[in-house]
């Protein structure tokens, strides 16, 4: 068992040696997309701080906790960028075939495809989430406590799997029609929305739809609501906190059933 | 003439032929234009205005923004670095036409089937949640539509620019990300610049983005008087000309740096 894991994480440890070597043969790639991914996230902390000022607090929510709940959800997002971008290109494998390589090597496929890049680019989202969740908690009274910073990590985790799980199930779709990228490319679009502000901003259908159904608000939303002492205040009756890994893991199954069910149905590229 | 105009025809048709990109585009758009709307209510409950503009002008903003950038179908920055590392920019460099206008009119062939295709149906399912987005009046309307013209223009030529640097540096393949985000950050497409400090405002004022965006939203909400739309459009069909020029610069230069590999 121990030497098992032992040679998953070494495959782990290598593929990402790689990938961060390609990556790095393209620095003026790597610069773009870093300046650009920064720029646009200090620019949507830029103008939470201008509605904050020039309006008033997001649906109660002061801007150092707006920073708090956009930082939390920043930070899951990052690190499932660095782990696991592919999860968001199934179709590209599935229309060029790159799957056959991996099933024809004696390591599990989920396990390959999960590990097989490493994105440094995913550092850029979890750097610049750090940074707005650390002014957050400096500033909105966030106690550190060892428990907390436990779950915090714990919600980190299971925010994580949220994201991984969500593109994985949206990307798998192309086992069945070939295409998913454009529907992931929404999917991403509704993951902005549903995790940098309260979810209080929306009505109580797009409420339960970003609980129940697309569970993202346990990414940010509702963590950041127990840690702050913000009410949740939604329309919905329950009272949800730390239920994110919770959710995370169900998640996870759930892709986990459907990519492996895509994957029979995988019949390779080319005639 | 008869070329770009087959040409604008082929574009239309090829647009309405992937349905599924369709569908996807239409929910990436929705999801954006029911987040902006909402947000600004959060932002005015229990306030009347805000910089002289009103909860139900801020709304029409966010709604017809979402309906400009779904019209907006630039991308001709990632066509021209596609092409240039393939090599495939040989095959353009022989048909006997202007390539730069082949290329815009591919993108307005583009853009104005997204007018149908896209904005439209936004437009109608947007209606489930707010007020029709109404122009303030017949000649806000009326203006509104040259500027979205100078602002697409002005969009497009920004883009070529970019895609042009790929004639020299093949590996800023990712430098549109910046791009977007500048035009994303500082056109007032989510949140307008005179919302933003003096200096942040100020010094935008001097930059082409906000021409993108902004000035053609305001024209529509009846944000300027008719002596400020008659400035922003003369500022903005200055910054087209100055693009031109630079785009028509590069261009004559780009086309002496062209090698192909391969035999």
């Amino acid at each position: 068992m121990i030497a098992d894991i032992r040679h998953h994480l070494s495959v782990a440890v290598l593929y990402g040696r790689l990938s961060t070597q390609r990556a790095l043969e393209y620095p003026f790639s790597l610069l773009s997309i870093g300046l650009g991914l920064g720029l646009n996230y200090v620019w949507i902390g830029v103008a939470l701080k201008v509605l904050v000022d020039r309006f008033q607090p997001l649906s109660g929510w002061t801007f150092p906790q707006l920073a708090f709940l956009f930082g939390l959800s920043l930070m899951s997002r990052g690190v499932m960028s660095i782990l696991s971008f592919q999860s968001r290109l199934i179709d590209r494998f599935v229309t060029r075939g790159e799957f056959d390589l991996m099933l024809l090597r004696p390591l599990e496929v989920t396990f390959h495809f999960s590990c097989h890049r490493i994105n440094v680019v995913g550092l850029v989202h979890l750097g610049i989430g750090t940074g707005y969740f650390l002014y957050g908690a400096r500033l909105s009274g966030f106690v550190w406590t060892p428990l907390h910073v436990a779950e915090v990590l714990l919600v980190i985790a299971g925010g994580t799997l949220i994201y991984w799980s969500y593109l994985t199930l949206i990307s798998s779709i192309a086992f069945w029609t070939m295409r998913s990228q454009p529907l992931v490319d929404a999917s991403l679009e509704l993951m902005a929305r549903g995790t940098f502000y309260p979810l209080t901003v929306y009505p109580w259908p797009l409420q339960a739809l970003l609980t129940f159904v697309l569970p993202l608000g346990f990414i940010g939303f509702y963590p950041a609501c127990d840690f702050l002492g913000q009410s949740a205040n939604t329309s919905l009756p329950l009272d949800v906190a730390l239920w994110t890994p919770a959710v995370g893991v169900a998640m996870l199954l759930l892709a986990l059933a459907v990519f492996a069910a895509g994957l029979r149905r995988y019949e390779s590229a080319g005639s | 003439m008869r070329l770009y105009t087959y040409l604008l025809k082929l574009q239309l048709l090829n647009a309405l032929a992937y349905r599924f990109e369709y569908l996807s585009s239409i929910g990436r758009n929705l999801f954006f234009l029911l987040g902006s709307v909402f947000l600004w209510r959060t932002a005015y409950r229990g306030i009347d205005q805000v910089a002289g503009v009103t909860e139900a002008q801020m709304v029409t903003y966010a709604v017809v923004a979402v309906l400009m950038n779904a019209c907006f179908t630039v991308s001709i920055d990632n066509e021209l670095f596609a092409k240039i590392r393939a090599g495939e920019i040989a095959l353009d460099l022989i048909r006997p036409v202007n390539l730069v206008w082949y290329w815009m009119t591919e993108d307005v062939g583009r853009s104005l089937a997204a007018v149908t295709q896209f904005a439209l149906p936004l437009l109608a399912i947007s209606l489930l949640f707010v007020a029709p987005p109404l122009p303030a009046g017949v000649g806000a309307g009326v203006l509104f539509l040259p500027s979205c013209a100078l602002s697409f223009l002005l969009l497009w030529l920004l883009s070529v620019l970019v895609g042009m640097t790929a004639f020299w540096v093949t590996d800023l393949w990712d430098v549109s990300t910046v791009k977007n985000s500048l035009v994303f950050a500082l056109s007032g497409r989510l949140v307008p610049m005179w919302l933003f400090p003096d200096l942040i405002a100020d010094v935008s004022r001097w930059l082409p983005f906000q021409y993108m965006f902004q000035v053609p939203l305001e024209i529509y909400i009846g944000r300027v008087s008719a002596q400020e739309v008659v400035y922003s459009l003369s500022v903005q069909a200055l910054w087209v000309v100055v693009f031109a020029l630079l785009v028509g610069l590069v261009w004559t230069r780009a086309q002496r740096r062209v090698f192909v590999q391969g035999g």
